[in-house]
């Protein structure tokens, strides 16, 4: 038995880092005990299918559970759901949550980030953000019977949307202040490919613009444009991007600008760690240090640090990855590719929208993606190694 | 160990079978394909780990 006196290692954030961190920290045979807090109700679900069978109704809300409730009992953790780390106290080694307070020996931050709204649309029942579970059955309901929408971004969330509402038959209008839709890590490769599916399914595009000001009717949203023209549709979804959840952070002496920064470990400071969206590791290859929000970075940094802690030994840093599917296409993205460097086609055509490219600079490929060929995108993800 | 992936949620990533390429294969779609679901002992730690990388939480394992 584990002695209630030995503090043990706290993981703040009950989501996929947090939890990958906890199931790698059992696996690599750390046998302190491990106590995870998250500040939802439910317990730890998927975010990609939010946006992807959820939105468009094929999925409940059960089927984003990451793990059973009896895969927790096997780790042996102890869960506290439904409560939120509010200080981070560094010189006593203690945490101050809404309903305790807790000593660690070790710590992981692992809270994720929040999606960014747009200034005083906050309380606008017609406006919707994406997040959480409940963002998105929210959203699924919003969405009935109704026949406009604006989409606020055309990020890779905002397309994945809009390809929700083309699915309900929902005329979608899309904003954004760039001039062209963007897919992460893709080097800007695809803005036009995108852009194209848009119009083919008859979205209004409106790039480069301001918003102004934003006013809810009874009837809908009306968007105001720094070009001088207006939009508007029965319901706004906003999906402009997230930021980083540090604000319990603010007087710990990290340095939390744009995520919590970590060495290539993960270590932000001695006997504290940050893993997934809320992190920014520094990655020795590119000398870059980046917030990586996508699933895989989330789990490999949750593996790597379950590993240092319970083995002292260090991960090999590895290439960012994410996927989307957008109008019925299947798209896969390792590393990333360079703005200023053509495509190299390894697989298949462009012009029959299936296809593997990659960007190779001096020899050495930056970037692989995968467009309706994912056996053929895995065969070459051996590109990236050589 | 009794191994289940669940096709509606595989984006055909491809880890699992990058991983444990005994157990774990694509179909064209690039979809998940078993091709054991009781792997022998020698390969529970690579189902394991399949399951643990695999981006979209489709593979899940009964002890
Ligand atoms: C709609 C949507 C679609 C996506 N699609 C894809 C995709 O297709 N592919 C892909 O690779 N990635 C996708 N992502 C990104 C992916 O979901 C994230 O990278 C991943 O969830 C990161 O996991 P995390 O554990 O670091 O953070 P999060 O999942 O954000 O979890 C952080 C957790 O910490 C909790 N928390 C925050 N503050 C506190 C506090 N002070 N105290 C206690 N708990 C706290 C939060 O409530 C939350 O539960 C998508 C994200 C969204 C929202
Ligand atoms: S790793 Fe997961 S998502 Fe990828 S092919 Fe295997 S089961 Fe599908």
């Amino acid at each position: 038995m584990m002695s209630v006196e030995e503090p043990g290692l706290l993981i703040v954030g009950a989501s996929l880092a947090g939890l990958t961190c906890a199931q790698s920290l059992r696996a690599e045979g750390y046998t302190k005990k491990i106590t995870l807090i998250g500040a939802e109700k439910h317990l730890p679900y998927n975010r990609p299918p939010l946006s992807k069978q959820v939105l468009s109704g094929k999925w409940n809300a059960a089927q984003t559970n990451i793990d059973s409730a009896e895969k927790f009992t096997e780790l042996e953790l102890d869960f506290l759901i439904d409560d939120e780390a509010i200080e981070l106290n560094v010189g006593l080694q203690e945490i101050t949550t809404k309903k305790h307070t807790l000593k660690y020996e070790e710590l992981i931050i692992a809270t994720g980030a929040s999606v960014r709204r747009l200034p005083g649309t906050e309380s606008m029942n017609r406006v919707h953000v994406l997040r959480t579970i409940d963002d998105a059955l929210g959203l699924r309901e919003a969405l009935v019977g109704i026949k406009s929408a604006v989409v606020v971004g055309a990020g890779v969330l905002g397309s994945e949307v809009i390809s929700a509402l083309s699915e309900y038959g929902i005329h979608a209008t899309v904003i954004d202040r760039m001039d062209a839709p963007q897919l992460p890590l893709t080097g800007g490769h695809f803005a036009s490919r995108v852009n194209k599916f848009f119009l083919e399914h008859g979205v209004v595009t409106k790039y480069g613009v301001e918003i102004v000001s934003v006013s809810e009717k009874e009837s809908g949203i009306t968007i105001d444009l720094s070009d001088g023209s207006k939009v508007s549709g029965e319901v706004a979804v906003v999906a402009i991007g997230c930021i980083p959840n540090v604000d319990w952070l603010a007087n710990s002496g990290l340095d939390i600008s744009n995520g919590v920064l970590c060495d290539s470990n993960g270590l932000a400071a001695p006997h504290i760690y940050a893993v997934g969206d809320v992190a920014r590791w520094h990655n020795p290859v590119t000398g870059k240090s980046l917030r990586l929000e996508n699933q895989t970075s989330a789990i490999e940094q949750g593996l790597a640090v379950g590993k240092f802690i319970a083995t002292g030994q260090s991960s090999a840093p590895t290439h960012p990855f994410f996927w989307s599917e957008i109008f019925g296409n299947k798209i896969l993205m390792l590393g990333s590719l360079d703005a200023q460097i053509p495509l190299t086609i390894v697989h298949g055509s462009p012009s029959d929208n299936r296809f593997v490219a990659a960007t190779i600079r001096e020899g050495i490929t930056t970037g692989i993606v995968g467009w309706n060929m994912p056996r053929e995108f895995r065969q070459s993800r051996s590109m990236m190694e050589a | 160990m009794k191994i289940r992936v669940d096709r509606d949620a595989c984006i055909g990533a491809g880890q699992c079978a990058l991983v444990a390429g005994s157990i774990f294969d694509q179909d064209d779609d690039g979809l998940v394909v078993l091709l054991t679901d009781t792997p022998s002992d020698e390969y529970v730690a690579f189902a394991r780990k399949a399951a643990t990388l695999c981006p979209a939480k489709a593979i899940a394992l009964e002890e």
